[in-house]
């Protein structure tokens, strides 16, 4: 018999001193009063009707009693191990996979979550009684791992859930030979299983149709006109009949009924120009899809208007091209010593050329001179080397800065200085900044009680780059009018944690819902937990960030590595044959031994 | 010097009493008491004709002048009473309080004084397990304070056995008479083998039986106890549950009433007497009203 308080030779002792104790304290019990009487002649009369020989064996039945009952209780502090009782007590450690694809329903309707809950709780359900269980997951969200007991973990089991982003890991286990180690995984994600780690698979197949691409652009040919990309992605093993479903605010709504064989990728282009402005909302429905995680997507879609642009240059054939080519501007070229204020334009593109006062609206300058309201590019610098940039600045996307080389540039410094400046692109050379954008902070501005225009400075100039013959060019060139002309910064993060560079900013869903953020050293955090159009609203600004899925690999819920092979099942634990510890019964068991001794206390039956 | 077993106040009220046996007396000593024979008694008993030698005085001249006979008035005999005095000493009569020994000696001392005062012939016998110490003979008021004295000086030992006392004391001839036995009766043979000597001797007995609270009441309710009898080694151990002393007790009333019973068959008197009584309330009132005193 084992014991889990007590080692075994303990306990013999223990019970031993139990036995001796209380005999002793029979033996050494008061002395009964020794009372002399004339005769014991009546006594002896009264004996022969009452039965005298009785009193030893009360004497016997009382000790007896005494003995089963300090027995009972001290057997029970050292809690013993009856596996008839209450099974075996293990050290069970549960690794519980809640990777997104765990959410996917199969055709039975249960989740592979379920699936693995359940077959969690047959496991713990199964072991001893005075098992101890370690629940972990493999996304981290699991509170300080620590042993807990069987009804702990039981409870603690409807507390996890799957995460709908986030890396999944084999967790660390503890190392103890005597436990057991369970993995509750569909196999999907891609996970370090070591050797005597148990694996219970629970992979069903799923349908899933999922939105693997979304934007929303204007035409090349007229930017008047508007387009929204969809991706759609058939993750399924059969082929399904898909409902597109693209809708927008004002009651903006277009519908694509689909046919998408297994496995296949669907691109949808749809016109969107009769949307004016604002978030669009991209849905695929089918009606077996088992999960839901990728069926929505969100763009935004920019005011597509023609804007006026003004560019202030000496002359730049190829900057005057790639702005001409750019859709939906209509530009107008001075000359520097004609520009004057104030002047009406959307936005201003100087080229080697800043005026004096910030103009009204946002402005793109490349190698600018000395302004007050810019940063100094006054370090120069030959050949420098591009090191870093911020990949999720929108003046960045889609452009492969690495590409780009120069034979010179001016450098400034800003990092650390000014809390209002991006800074897109630094220079391996001391750090220096070579791209930086901003608002204009000039206490003019701020009078006139304007929206504070947005500059964007380079340190090089096109004429020293290679920039101008790149393809990316133009990109940049549609990224800074887009960003100079739009009031609230948008960003696109995938599901997850979003981190936002701003201080104790207030975020909201699009449904007006307040999500928990948390603000550390200058960022604020929130979860996105699923796709949608968040609002982070700060002091310093306002960001919109778009959180969408978009990534096939997390829509090919079917690529289990169980797929078609079923895990080895968990070994069969003895199971409790009854709800309690054998150190229950035996508390229960002293507890009656003491009522029947106080009955027969009473009653006269024992001494 | 002891404390005088009774109080003179007490022995002035006892002077008033006698002893009333069932049967005449058969004293061969003058007395006070009714003989079963004629003789110089006071009270009229019959007329006999005269024979010579008889007095003159009791010659019923009245008689002789209506009918010229003569006839001779016979009276009852007045006898004295041999009176035993049997006074337990075993030790079971130490036991208790207030204790029976010393209730015993005293109640001795009072019949005694009876005894003497009506000229009674007392006989004091202590015993135990045998015949312990006697004081035989003592007749007239005089002999109260050596029978006293005789009293005060026994001591209680030994163990209860009436039947070897009474064989043993009556053993020799002895004049019938009243024979008081005062004692706890806890034989370990029984009363009735003792008593049962007396009634082959056809002698008039009154059993005093005394009876200490302690011996109702051993140890107090709930205790564990070892019940240790005063007369040998005999120990028994008893919870003193409230139902077992109930059950002790209605034993010990069965043992009064069988003692009863048998004096009752026997014509005998028996009175118990509880220790924790005024001896006086018991002498002067309670063995009067049972016929026992006059």
């Amino acid at each position: 018999m084992n014991f889990l308080a007590l080692s075994p030779l303990a306990v013999y002792a223990l019970l031993a001193t139990v036995t001796a104790l209380i005999v002793l304290m029979y033996w050494l019990k008061a002395r009964p009063l020794r009372v002399r009487v004339a005769s014991n002649l009546i006594w002896r009369k009264l004996d022969q009707v009452r039965r005298p020989a009785l009193n030893r064996w009360r004497w016997w039945l009382s000790l007896m009693l005494a003995l089963a009952t300090g027995l009972s209780i001290a057997l029970a502090l050292s809690r013993p191990q009856a596996p008839a009782v209450g099974g075996v007590a293990q050290r069970l450690v549960l690794v519980l996979d809640n990777s997104p694809s765990m959410a996917a329903r199969g055709a039975d309707g249960v989740s592979r979550w379920e699936h693995a809950l359940s077959r969690a709780r047959r496991i713990i359900s199964g072991s001893g009684l005075a098992s101890e269980v370690m629940l972990l997951d493999t996304l981290g969200r699991t509170d300080t791992p620590q042993w807990v007991s069987r009804d702990s973990a039981l409870a603690h089991l409807r507390r996890i859930s799957p995460g709908s982003a986030g890396n999944a890991r084999m967790p660390l286990i503890p190392a103890d030979e005597r436990s057991a180690v369970y993995l509750l995984s569909d196999g999907v994600a891609s996970l370090d299983v070591p050797p005597e780690v148990a694996i219970e698979a629970v992979f069903a197949r799923a349908d899933n149709v999922a939105i693997t691409a979304f934007d929303a652009r204007p035409a090349l040919r007229d930017p008047t006109r508007y387009q929204a990309l969809v991706q759609v992605f058939n993750a399924s093993v059969r082929t399904l009949q898909i409902r597109l479903a693209i809708t927008g605010g004002k009651g903006f709504a277009l519908e694509r009924d689909l046919q998408l064989a297994a496995g296949a990728i669907m691109n949808q282009t749809v016109d969107v120009s009769a949307y004016a402005a604002g978030v669009l909302r991209a849905q695929v429905h089918a009606p077996s899809d088992g999960f839901e995680f990728d069926d929505v997507a969100y763009a935004v879609v920019a005011p597509h208007r023609i804007r006026r642009v003004l560019l202030v240059s000496a002359g730049n054939q190829q900057l005057h091209a790639s702005l001409r080519a750019l859709p939906g501007v209509a530009l107008t070229r001075i000359a520097p010593a004609q520009y004057r204020q104030p002047l009406d334009y959307d936005a201003y593109v100087f080229d080697r050329f800043a005026p004096q006062e910030p103009p009204a609206q946002g402005a793109l300058l490349f190698r600018p001179p000395p302004a007050a309201w810019l940063p100094a590019f006054e370090r120069a610098t030959a050949h420098p080397v591009i090191t870093r940039w911020d990949q999720s600045h929108p003046l960045a996307l889609n452009v492969p800065w690495r590409s780009v080389q120069m034979q010179r540039a001016a450098l400034t410094r800003i990092a650390g200085t000014d809390a209002q400046t991006d800074v897109v692109l630094a220079s391996g050379a001391g750090e220096g900044v070579l791209v930086a954008a901003g608002a204009v902070t000039s206490s003019g501005m701020a009078s006139r009680g304007m929206t504070p225009a947005r500059w964007i400075a380079t340190g090089f100039a096109i004429e020293d780059s290679n920039f101008a013959t790149q393809a990316a060019f133009t990109v940049f060139l549609g990224n800074a009018l887009g960003w100079l002309e739009n009031g609230a910064e948008t960003l696109n993060r995938g599901l997850g944690y979003v981190e936002i560079p701003h201080a104790n900013a207030r975020v909201t869903a699009h449904d007006g819902r307040v999500l928990n953020a948390i603000s550390v050293a200058g960022m604020t955090i929130f979860e996105a937990a699923r796709p949608g159009v968040f609002t982070v609203t700060a002091k310093t600004g306002t960001t919109q960030v778009i959180a969408n899925v978009l990534d096939p690999l997390y829509a090919d819920i079917n690529r289990s590595r169980f797929n078609g092979a079923s895990a080895a099942p968990a070994p069969v634990l003895d199971a409790a044959r009854f709800g309690f510890e054998p150190w229950v019964a035996l508390l229960a068991f002293a507890t009656l031994l003491l009522a029947a001794e106080w009955l027969a206390y009473t009653r006269r039956i024992s001494v | 010097m002891s404390a005088p077993l009774l109080s003179h106040d007490f022995l002035r009220r006892l002077d008033r009493l006698r002893l009333a046996p069932n049967e005449p007396a058969r004293g061969h000593l003058k007395g006070m008491h009714r003989a079963n024979r004629t003789g110089s008694g006071m009270e009229f008993a019959d007329y006999r004709p005269y024979r010579a030698g008889d007095e003159l005085k009791n010659v019923d001249w009245h008689t002789y002048f209506r009918l010229d006979r003569l006839f001779v008035k016979l009276f009852v005999e007045e006898a004295d009473l041999p009176i035993y005095i049997f006074l337990d000493t075993s030790a079971s009569m130490g036991v208790g309080s207030p204790g029976k020994f010393d209730f015993g000696r005293k109640l001795a001392a009072a019949l005694a004084h009876i005894g003497f005062v009506n000229m009674d012939r007392v006989n004091l016998i202590a015993m135990a397990d045998g015949i312990v110490q006697e004081r035989s003979g003592l007749r007239g008021k005089t002999q109260s304070w050596p029978a006293f004295a005789f009293l005060q000086q026994l001591e209680c030992g030994g163990g209860t056995a009436l039947e070897p006392a009474f064989k043993q004391y009556f053993a020799v001839p002895r004049a019938t008479g009243l024979i008081v036995v005062i004692s706890d009766f806890l034989d370990p043979a029984g009363f009735e083998t003792g008593l049962r000597v007396l009634r082959n001797l056809r002698q008039d007995v009154l059993a005093l039986q005394l009876v200490s609270p302690g011996d109702f009441e051993p140890a107090a309710p709930g205790s564990e106890v070892v019940l240790v009898d005063a007369e040998g080694n005999d120990e028994t151990r008893k919870r003193m549950t409230p139902a077992l002393l109930h059950a002790y007790r209605q034993a010990f009333e069965a043992h009064s009433a069988a003692l009863g019973a048998y004096c009752a068959r026997n014509a005998w008197g028996h009175v118990r007497a509880m220790t924790n009584t005024n001896i006086e309330e018991l002498v002067l009132h309670a063995l009067r009203k049972e016929g026992l005193l006059r």
